[in-house]
């Protein structure tokens, strides 16, 4: 079996810690290893080579990573790249380094009216490279509950196994939320069906419980419902762009605007119009 | 005159009229006419031909030799054929500075006032080289400096090819203990030739925690520790042999251990929170190519050795009664009965000691901290002994494979090392730290914790 590769793009101190605890929960279970990189920017106007002393910074937190992966118990190695964009230098690692998934925090300024996360997220998405899970970090004391809403979707699958698999690092609780919008007759059996089945195949290395609630605001509904979580991951919807331009669809985006917990929301690059065998090298 | 200066008014004044350099070497010495020469060479040969461009300086801060090493650092020319092979005229001229700190002799303080210099002339990356090394190539400086200027570090320790009975207490505590503490693989942390950029030497210059033996040997663990707790970016750099006036461990190591391991122990308990929680150990970046070296042979008196480990047990033992447990005095009791022949210290038997001493340097009252670390040292010479006689016909590299074997269980007994300071925790009620419980010679711990960490 290969080796698991998540890449995880650092630049704040403060919000590093938890991205790296959150590495250690996708690896946790498998073989498997996070690779901590720091994109030093050089704008374009000065030469590369300049990046060396603009580094030091980045050093230093990437130092402090690998105390945390000691305490953490994960194997980390570190990286330094010198990019014109930091997307530029993401990119560059997962291809040479192929990678499995970027796991990467989302700072939370909005762009534009529209769109909510930052060029270097957007530049990812654009045709994501290997599987993306970017993070809305609110804080992540203890994690005891991880809030999981699903309706099924391409990208859902991603999203499941990272919960199981942090979930059995930290001995957390998974609840699988699936909201029926009022009025619709859905496939409430068959969804029900599918849960079941998906909590017995988890028993063995957490605790899931599964949860359906109706109401008219599938939003609103996991808003509510994420108050009572440390973290919440979901899927991205299956052709977010074609509505509204969206990266990850309306849903996630919302919620991940607007929860007060940290959110993660995955994109499976398998079931994404990028195609890493299409890119040169 | 600043009273708390290491420099004089006069060093002062010289260094104001030079004004600025980009790039410093700096040599403590003392006695060392013989060897300093050659290492002014490399250093200047170095920085001529790796850094052309940069303003250098070159610093020795001496404590005051009667002989003419002073003298032969400001008269030692670069060699020949730096003027005679390159061509291109470095654009600064070398400037020296010869001075005589102030302050308790030792190294830490000529250091002290090699770093200040450094900081009122606004270097970028600062070497500090032994006096006494007779292996040094232009090269060095380049591979201490390089990670610095060109790579973002802030700390470069050296990696050398040794003999395998040199540097025995990097060996036995140094590299171990801080391995297993810190998590980082730091192989040669007492060195004594480090690269360092202009951050950690201001960092250094403003840290609470010089004290006596800071200001003698226990430097280069307190500068390594330092950069490992407080944030700096640390790497190493392949050097090759390490040729120097190499020590015999029985005979001139004593001074030495007490000041390194006095200085390792007590920063422990100042960054016990940084280190409580790690397990394992990771390896750190490595710049320059490793080296094939046959580094000359150590001489060790092993019979010396074993008498002062036998004569310990008898003179220390009310103190070992006090830091180790029954069956540990037992079993060092047992060891002194043996032959040389046959004369075994186990690995775990000794990590089980560093881990009850380090411990009780904090914690342990009616001792001072110099008689805890005298009782330690028969300890050690016993457990040099071993080493030499079971490795006395090994080449360099299986002696290596047990070093590493050792340092590795360092790592696994230190869940031992951390139970012994948890129930202290738990015995204060959780909250109260070791430090709280420190006899009056260690009084001042618990504010160096404070201000270690504001500074990180």
């Amino acid at each position: 079996m290969s080796k698991q590769k998540i890449l995880v793009p650092l630049a704040n101190p403060n919000t590093a810690p938890d991205l790296v605890r959150l590495a250690a929960g996708i690896i946790f279970g498998g073989t498997g290893e996070a690779l901590a990189l720091g994109v030093v920017e050089v704008p374009e106007h000065q030469s590369l080579s300049e990046g060396a002393v603009l580094a030091r910074q980045t050093r230093r937190l990437l130092q402090r990573v690998l105390d945390i992966g000691l305490v953490e118990n994960v194997e980390i190695r570190t990286v330094v790249r010198i990019a014109r964009h930091a997307w530029q230098g993401i990119r560059d690692e997962v291809l040479e380094e192929n990678i499995d998934l970027v796991l990467i925090g989302w700072h939370g300024e909005l762009k534009g009216e529209d769109r909510i996360f930052g060029e270097t997220i957007e530049e990812l998405l654009k045709a994501p490279p290997c599987d993306i899970a970017v993070v809305k970090q609110r804080g992540l004391g203890q994690i005891r509950r991880i809030l999981l809403p699903a309706r099924g979707g391409p990208h859902a699958e991603l999203a499941l196994k990272i919960a199981i698999s942090i979930a059995a690092k930290f001995e957390s609780a998974v609840t699988v939320l699936h909201v029926d919008p009022e009025g619709e007759s859905g496939d409430n059996l068959h969804s029900e069906e599918a849960f079941a089945q998906f909590a017995n195949q988890c028993q063995d290395v957490c605790r899931v419980r599964l949860t359906s609630v109706a109401s008219s605001s599938v939003v609103d509904a996991i808003l509510k419902e994420a108050k009572k979580y440390e973290l919440v991951i979901m899927g991205a919807t299956e052709h977010p762009e074609i509505c509204g331009g969206y990266l990850f669809g309306q849903i996630p985006e919302a919620v991940v605007a607007q929860a007060d917990a940290t959110v993660m929301v995955v994109k499976s690059r398998t079931c994404s119009h990028g195609d890493r065998s299409a890119e040169g090298d | 005159m600043d009273a708390d200066s290491v420099l004089s008014d006069a060093v002062i004044e010289q260094v104001e009229r030079i004004g600025q350099a980009d790039i410093m070497v700096g040599i403590p010495s003392y006695r060392n006419a013989a060897t300093i020469p050659h290492v002014v060479k490399a250093a200047t040969a170095g920085l001529v031909q790796y850094f052309p461009d940069q303003k250098p300086v070159l610093v020795n801060s001496d404590g005051g030799s009667p002989d003419r090493t002073r003298e032969l650092v400001l008269s030692t020319e670069s060699p020949d054929y730096v003027e005679q092979i390159i061509l291109v005229e470095p654009t600064h001229r070398l400037q020296r500075v010869s001075l005589t700190y102030r302050g308790i002799p030792g190294k830490g303080s000529a250091f002290r006032a090699i770093f200040d210099i450094a900081r009122r002339l606004g270097v970028k990356a600062c070497v500090v080289v032994d006096s006494d090394l007779r292996s040094i190539v232009p090269e060095w400086i380049e591979l201490l400096a390089g990670p610095i200027v060109k790579g973002g570090f802030d700390f470069v320790a050296p990696l050398y090819c040794r003999h395998k009975f040199d540097g025995t207490i990097t060996n036995m505590v140094a590299y171990p203990l801080t391995r297993a503490l810190y998590g980082k693989r730091v192989r040669q942390p007492i060195g004594g030739d480090f690269g360092l950029s202009s951050d950690l030497i201001a960092a250094y210059l403003d840290s609470p925690l010089w004290d006596e033996y800071v200001a003698r040997y226990g430097i280069d663990i307190w500068m390594t520790t330092l950069a490992l707790n407080e944030g700096f970016a640390v790497c190493q750099a392949n050097l090759g042999a390490k040729i120097h006036d190499a020590k015999d461990p029985g005979a001139d190591l004593g001074p030495m251990f007490r000041e390194v391991v006095g200085t390792l122990f007590r920063l422990a308990h100042v960054y016990q929170g940084n280190w409580m929680q790690v397990r394992g150990s990771r390896a750190l970046p490595v710049y320059g190519l490793e080296r094939i070296a046959v580094p000359p042979p150590i001489e060790v008196n092993v019979e010396r050795l074993i008498e002062q480990f036998r004569m310990g047990t008898v003179n220390y033992l009310p103190l070992w009664q006090a830091i180790l447990p029954a069956d540990t005095i037992h079993d060092l009791g047992e060891l002194a009965k043996l032959d040389e022949g046959r004369f075994y210290f186990p690995a775990e038997l000794w990590i089980k000691c560093i881990y009850d001493f380090l411990y009780a340097y904090g914690t342990v009252q009616g001792f001072s901290k110099e008689q805890i670390l005298n009782s330690l040292t028969p300890i050690y010479f016993g457990r040099v002994a071993s080493f030499v006689v079971e490795r006395i016909d090994s080449i360099d590299e299986v002696a290596e494979q047990d070093l590493e074997r050792q340092a590795r269980e360092f790592e696994r007994l230190k869940p031992y090392l951390v139970s012994r300071f948890e129930a202290l925790h738990r015995s204060s009620g959780g909250s109260n730290s070791p430090l709280r419980a420190l006899g009056s010679d260690n009084a001042d711990s618990s504010e160096e914790r404070a201000s270690a960490s504001s500074t990180s």
